[in-house]
């Protein structure tokens, strides 16, 4: 089985805690229903696919066949996985940009910037979040349907080009356009999150630097900056990762398509799973991905200590 | 000329005015305490001669510039804030050079800075810690040292002591006056504890309701305090406060009355003091130290409610239930009387309040002192 990729983070921060407090039956006892639900849905599967990665196997067949590191030197000379990678790649350095510093720029707007309706306009841009990836995707598959989306009639009617395949049919701005629906869903959990970060600093702070000479930019640099810096960690963490292991978004608008000019990891490994049957290959995909989750969510932990 | 001098100083907050003309001098090298309850103006006042309000009308000028409009940064003023305002990013040496490096101040220059200010508040080992390694006294400590690498004209102070434990209280209270010798700088000190006011202050200026009640020397608000509010503030415990009227004038000697069926109370006004109108209602003021069992004046009958012993001497509350407070801080009826801890006073027991004639104060009902009392002369 390709292993849901969400929760891996979770997974393995979580399982470090037991040994911390391995003494206390009554802790243990306590955490027991989680741990159990983590066990189950994820360190066992993870541990499958782990596995799963030297076989060679289909969905329906009961013979495995040990394969070694076939799958894996499969996937360095595969071009498409080198495609979905960089897809990726691509999807995490635009999601950074425009989640982290979309959200950077709101949140210092609202913060700052604007005296009335501040609570509005927070729930506005907020919204999205709470909304399911499928629905969003559904509602801007609409809008960016080449005969009935608005988005087509607002270009047509300022009288500029609109792409012949369509927003998303078009190979070259395809990629684009998925950036565009993920930095609208998640840009205003991005602006909570340092909208937070920004209100935590003491008015004091500014108020003693405005006195040693620092304002504007250089408080900005001094205070603002330093003081936000965990959440931005955390902010760029959460995007980096949910860039590593985008599914449904793609899955639903273009399927990875067209001519995998969309493609990303989780598509390709769900393609070669159910499509093509190669769950081997597919579990090998999977272990890349679980490998890179666990890194990033490992260097999380790490930066965040440290400060 | 004066070092600091602020001049009709009018802040609004909309419709609402916090301080209302407020002016005042301070003198190079002074140690001037701004004391009043919450909501006087004192904290506004501080943080407008800092430059963090913008005032609405008037002018500060400090060492003879105009500064009314001029950015924190370029007043000449350094201030030292209640919560330490610490940047907690930055080690306690990065604190307080921050100033200097903003100012792009060579590194030798900042170094040398913070280590002579370091020196003087004996927080050398702790130049490379973070704030949140250090305790609430040291933190305060970092946060004076951070003015004082600054070398300011004058030093902003905002109850800079209220988020310590009594006892580093006033440990703090020495120092700061020791501080205050050694750098010899002016300074502007906000507080509502009129124990720190009247401990380190040269000057103290009293503030109540966006205005300046009165301004003068620890010993001058204590014993010629120009209104009731001052009288009521300076001086710990409270003076008592006794409603009577004036029912008798002859020549400048005033006839009190403190209720239905008492003896009456003569006052001797000296020349100079206004005199009461006949039938005025006016407060009488004593201090706790001067009421006792002894004294010329027999004031009431009272039993004793409340004993705190404090250790030197003893706080007795009595209930004189024939005499009324004009007081809205205190009960009606009880009177606070400060008597030698050996007195051995207990709850229940009768007494009789008795004072002498030079330690009363009359107010006016507008608050007014009318009358002064002598200051007294402790053995």
């Amino acid at each position: 089985m390709p292993l849901p990729p969400t929760p891996t983070i979770t997974g393995t921060s979580s399982a470090r805690r037991p040994a911390l407090t391995a003494g206390s039956l009554t802790a243990t006892a306590m955490m027991a229903p989680a741990l159990i639900l983590i066990g189950v849905f994820i360190l066992i599967p993870a541990v499958v696919a782990v596995i799963g990665s030297f076989f060679d196997f289909s969905m329906t067949s009961a013979n495995w066949t040990y394969v070694g590191g076939d799958n894996y030197r499969r996937a360095v000379t595969d071009p498409l996985f080198w495609l979905a990678i960089s897809n990726n790649v691509f999807i995490v350095v635009g999601s950074v940009i425009s989640q982290v510093g979309g959200g950077a720029i709101l949140a210092a707007i609202l913060d700052r910037g604007i005296r009335r309706g501040n609570v509005v306009y927070r729930t506005i841009i907020f919204m999205p979040v709470v909304i399911s990836s499928i629905a969003v995707a559904f509602v801007w598959m609409l809008i960016l349907d080449p005969n009935v989306g608005p988005l087509n009639a607002v270009v047509k009617a300022l009288g500029l080009p609109t792409p012949r395949l369509g927003w998303l049919g078009d190979p070259s701005i395809s990629l684009w356009m998925l950036l565009l629906i993920a930095a609208w869903q998640n840009v205003g959990f991005q602006m909570m999150l340092i909208l937070a970060g920004l209100q935590a600093i003491p008015r004091e702070h500014y108020e003693a630097a405005s006195l040693d000479g620092a304002r504007g930019l250089k408080a900005f640099w001094y205070i603002t900056l330093p003081g936000i810096r965990n959440v931005l960690v955390l902010a760029t963490l959460i995007t980096v990762i949910g860039g590593f292991k985008v599914f449904d978004l793609v899955f639903v608008t273009t399927g990875g398509g067209p001519a995998n000019a969309t493609q990303v990891l989780g598509t390709y490994t769900y393609t070669q799973a159910f499509a093509f049957g190669n769950m081997g290959y597919a579990n090998a995909m999977a272990v890349v991905l679980l490998v890179t989750a666990v890194l990033l969510g490992w260097l999380q932990v790490r930066l965040s200590r440290r400060a | 000329m004066s070092h600091l001098e602020v001049r009709d100083v009018v802040k609004r907050y909309g419709q609402l005015t916090v301080l209302s003309g407020v002016s005042f001098a301070a003198q190079r090298g002074e140690f001037v305490v701004m004391v009043g309850p919450s909501g006087c103006g004192k904290s506004t006042l501080l943080r407008s001669i800092a430059g963090l309000e913008e005032i609405s009308s008037g002018s500060v000028s400090i060492a003879g510039h105009d500064i009314t409009a001029a950015e924190p940064s370029d007043r000449g003023v350094a201030m030292v804030f209640q919560n330490y305002a610490l940047y907690p990013h930055m080690t306690v040496a990065q604190n307080m050079g921050f100033a200097l490096k903003v100012a792009r101040r060579p590194r030798s220059e900042i170094d040398a800075a913070v280590t002579r200010a370091a020196e003087i508040l004996r927080i050398t080992d702790h130049l490379g810690k973070y704030p949140k390694a250090l305790s609430g006294g040291q933190k305060q400590r970092v946060a004076i040292g951070r003015a004082i690498t600054r070398a300011p004209e004058v030093f902003l102070f905002d109850e800079p002591l209220s988020n310590l434990d009594a006892a580093l209280r006033s440990q703090m209270r020495i120092e700061l006056s020791r501080l205050h010798r050694e750098l010899g700088a002016t300074m502007l000190y906000v507080t509502h504890d009129q124990t720190e006011a009247m401990t380190m202050a040269d000057r103290i200026i009293v503030m109540n309701g966006g205005n300046i009640e009165q301004i003068g020397s620890p010993l001058d608000l204590y014993n010629r305090p120009a209104t009731r509010f001052v009288a009521g503030f300076i001086g710990s415990p409270r003076m008592n406060f006794i409603a009577a009227r004036v029912v008798r004038l002859s020549g400048r000697t005033v006839g009190l009355s403190l209720g239905e069926g008492r003896p009456l109370l003569d006052l001797e006004f000296a020349p100079g003091e206004t005199l009461p109108v006949l039938g005025d209602a006016v407060t009488l003021g004593i201090r706790p130290e001067a009421l006792g069992d002894g004294g010329e004046i027999h004031l009431a009958d009272a039993e004793v409610a409340v004993v705190e012993a404090l250790g030197r001497e003893t706080l007795v509350y009595s209930d004189a239930h024939t005499l009324r407070t004009t007081d809205s801080e205190s009960l009606d009826g009880y009177f606070a009387a400060l008597v030698p801890s050996q007195s051995d006073k207990r709850p229940g027991q009768r007494v009789s309040l008795r004072a002498d004639r030079s330690a009363f104060v009359v107010f006016a009902a507008d608050g007014a002192t009318l009358h002064d009392a002598s200051p007294v002369h402790h053995e």
